[in-house]
C-alpha cells in the first residue's frame, strides 16, 4: 500500500491480496451504507521495456515515481495499490458522482503523458486505466477487480493511453480475444492450421506464374477465424514466430512436392509480417530451401510497404541475408502504404501487387485506372512483375490485360484451395503431370 | 461579485469518502463557493454557531443526533440556512418526514449529478449564478 499523505510508502512488491482484502471492506462498507465505489486498474504501457533497456533499479525509480503521480490524483484518503509488476490498483470510495470517477480515472491518464526522467534522458511510459464501478458492474471484490482489469486491457487494446469504463459488450469481445489466444497456442501443436494456395496467372495466357500460400485456421472452438483477426494475435502474442516458420515450411516442402511431379515450374510466395524479420526467419529459409532442394528463385516473400517504412536494424539485417541468400520479394497491397520509392532499389523486388481497391474500380474509375496506369509503367521500366490482386469479374479482367498488367489473382481465376483440390486442378490444365504419383503432403 | 458575499455550503455526511466526493463536485461546480465539510450534526450546529452557512447538505444516518432532528434544530437556531437532505434513502416515508423536519429539497445520492447544482441554483438565485 502506498500512502502519500503523511510519509509515503511503495511497496518493492505487488501485493495484489493486500489490495484484494480492502476491496472486499469497501465493498461491505458500500453495500451497508448504499454508496457507489470504483476500482481502477492501471498498467503501464511497455514498462518492460524499461527493466530491459536501462535496469531493474531504473525500473523501480519509475515505479516509484508512476506511484507518486497516481497518488497526486487521487483524493487524500484513496488507496492507491501495487498489485502487479507494473500494475496500480486505485480504490475510490463514495464515488456517488459518475463524472468524479472519470475525471480522476483522466487525470491519472494525463499525468503519464508527461516523461520520465531516467539515467538523464527522458522516456515516455503512458498508462492504459480500467474502471469498474459498484454496483453498476459488479457486486463482489472479485467481480469489480476482474472487470477493471478486463477493461484496462481492452483500452491496451484499443491503442493504450486510454481510460477505459467497463461495459459488458466489451467483455464478451475481450473474452473472445482471450479464448482465441489460449486456441491460437494450441493451434500449432494440434494441426488445426491449413495452408490453401491461390494461383495468379497470366493475363495474357492463363498460365499460372505463381501460387501464394494463405494461411487458414479451423479452430474446433471458435470455427474459421480470418487471418485479419488472428495474425495481430499472433504477432502480439510473439507466435507469429513458430506461425510463420510452420507456413514457410509447409509452403516450401509443397512447392518442391509439385515440382517433383512435373507441373510447370511457379513461383511460391508466402507472406512475411514485419514482427517475423529476423534472424529465425533468415535461419529457417536457409535450413528449409537445403532440406528441400528447391531453388531460391522458386521462392517469394510477400512483405507490405509498411515493413521498409517502420524498419528497425533487426529488420534491416534480417532482409540484408535474405537479400544476399538471393530471394526476391514482392511488395504486398501496393500502392496502400506510404509513398516511397526508395525500398525498390535497395531490395530485390521482382513484384507488385497492386491492391484490390483499385482493381474494384478498373473499369468505371477514371482514377483508379490512372493509378493502374502509371504502376504499369513503373513496373516496366523498373523490370517488375505486377500483379492485379481481388480480380473478381471477366470484365476486370479483360481491362486489366489491354492496361498491360502482367498476373492477375483473384476468384474470377481461382479461389484459394487446399493444396489436394489445387494440384488436382493444375494437372487437368495441364496433361502428362497427372499422371504421375501424387505428392501433395500429407498433414 | 460586489455587494454580494459568497455562498457557504456545509456538507454534513459521516462518510469521509462521500464528503470529500461531494466537495470536490461542488468546489468544480462553483469554484466561487465557500464549501466546507462535517462528519456529523453536532459539529453541524456547533459550525452553524459561528458561521451561519448558506445551504446545508444533510446526511439523514448520522451518528448521534441523526439529519432529520438535525434539520428541525437549524430550522430554529439558524431559520436563514434552507437545509438539503442528501440521503441514499428514498421513499415516500422518508421525503414526507424531511418536508415535515423543514428541509428545503429532497436529493438522492444517486442524483447528486443531476439534481444538485440546480437545487442550489434555485435556493441561493441571483448568488449561485454569479459565482457558478
Amino acid at each position: 500500500m502506498i500512502k502519500a499523505a503523511g510519509g509515503e510508502r511503495f511497496s518493492a512488491h505487488p501485493d495484489r491480496q493486500r489490495f484484494h482484502r480492502e476491496l472486499l471492506r469497501a465493498v461491505e462498507r458500500a453495500r451497508n451504507l448504499g454508496s457507489a465505489l470504483a476500482v481502477l486498474f492501471i498498467d503501464l504501457d511497455r514498462f518492460k521495456r524499461i527493466n530491459g533497456v536501462f535496469g531493474l533499479d531504473a525500473g523501480n525509480r519509475v515505479l516509484r515515481e508512476a506511484a507518486a503521480r497516481i497518488r497526486k490524483c487521487v483524493r487524500e484518503d484513496d488507496g492507491v495499490s501495487r498489485v502487479g509488476s507494473d500494475e496500480f490498483a486505485v480504490l475510490l470510495e463514495g464515488i456517488e458522482i459518475p463524472s468524479l470517477t472519470s475525471s480522476i480515472a483522466e487525470r491519472i491518464r494525463t499525468e503519464f503523458t508527461q516523461p520520465f526522467e531516467i539515467a538523464q534522458r527522458e522516456a515516455y511510459i503512458s498508462a492504459s486505466v480500467g474502471v469498474a464501478l459498484y454496483p453498476r458492474d459488479g457486486e463482489s471484490a472479485e467481480d469489480l477487480l476482474k472487470r477493471s482489469d478486463l477493461a484496462m486491457y481492452q483500452a491496451k487494446t484499443a491503442g493504450r493511453d486510454i481510460c477505459q469504463f467497463y461495459s459488458p459488450e466489451s467483455e464478451s469481445r475481450v473474452s473472445r480475444k482471450l479464448d482465441m489466444e489460449s486456441g491460437l497456442r494450441r493451434a500449432l501443436k494440434r494441426g488445426e492450421f491449413e495452408v490453401h494456395y491461390q494461383p495468379q496467372t497470366s493475363l495474357a495466357d492463363g498460365s499460372p506464374t505463381s501460387v501464394e500460400a494463405l494461411l487458414r485456421w479451423n479452430s474446433p472452438e471458435l470455427g474459421w477465424i480470418p487471418p485479419a483477426q488472428f495474425i495481430p494475435l499472433a504477432e502480439e502474442t510473439g507466435l507469429i514466430h513458430s506461425i510463420g516458420a510452420w507456413v514457410l515450411e509447409t509452403a516450401m516442402i509443397q512447392a518442391r512436392a509439385w515440382q517433383d511431379i512435373g507441373l510447370r515450374p511457379m513461383r511460391m510466395c508466402v507472406n512475411v509480417s514485419a514482427k517475423q524479420l529476423n534472424q529465425n526467419l533468415v535461419d529457417t529459409v536457409a535450413r528449409v530451401l537445403d532440406k528441400t532442394g528447391l531453388p531460391v528463385s522458386s521462392l517469394e516473400l510477400e512483405i507490405t510497404e509498411g515493413v521498409m517504412v517502420g524498419k528497425d536494424a533487426v529488420t534491416g539485417a534480417a532482409l540484408n541475408d535474405l537479400r544476399a541468400m538471393g530471394i526476391g520479394f514482392a511488395i504486398d497491397d501496393f500502392g496502400t502504404g506510404y509513398a516511397t520509392f526508395e525500398y525498390l532499389k535497395r531490395l530485390p523486388v521482382r513484384t507488385l501487387k497492386l491492391d484490390g481497391q483499385f482493381v474494384r474500380g478498373v473499369c468505371d474509375n477514371n482514377d483508379d485506372v490512372a493509378i493502374i496506369t502509371a504502376s504499369v509503367s513503373l513496373a516496366r521500366s523498373l523490370g517488375l512483375r505486377l500483379v492485379a490482386e481481388g480480380v473478381e469479374t471477366a470484365e476486370q479482367h479483360e481491362r486489366l490485360r489491354k492496361l498491360g498488367c502482367d498476373d492477375c489473382q483473384g476468384y474470377h481465376v481461382y479461389q484459394p484451395l487446399p493444396a489436394a483440390t489445387l494440384e488436382k486442378v493444375l494437372a487437368k490444365a495441364q496433361p502428362g503431370a497427372a499422371d504421375r504419383p501424387r505428392l501433395t503432403i500429407a498433414r | 461579485m460586489q455587494g454580494m458575499t459568497r455562498p457557504s455550503i456545509l456538507v454534513v455526511e459521516d462518510f469521509a469518502p462521500l464528503r470529500s466526493s461531494v466537495i470536490q463536485w461542488l468546489r468544480v461546480r462553483f469554484p466561487g463557493f465557500h464549501v466546507k465539510g462535517v462528519g456529523s450534526a453536532e459539529e453541524a450546529l456547533e459550525h452553524a454557531r459561528i458561521s451561519r452557512p448558506d445551504v446545508v447538505l444533510m446526511d439523514i444516518d448520522l451518528p448521534g443526533i441523526n439529519g432529520l432532528e438535525a434539520t428541525s434544530l437549524f430550522r430554529v437556531r439558524s431559520p436563514a440556512t434552507a437545509v438539503v437532505m442528501l440521503t441514499m434513502h428514498d421513499t415516500p416515508s422518508h421525503r414526507q418526514a424531511a418536508a415535515a423536519a423543514g428541509a428545503a429539497a429532497y436529493i438522492a445520492k444517486t442524483e447528486i449529478e443531476d439534481r444538485l447544482g440546480a437545487a442550489l441554483e434555485d435556493l441561493l438565485g441571483d448568488r449561485a449564478k454569479g459565482m457558478s
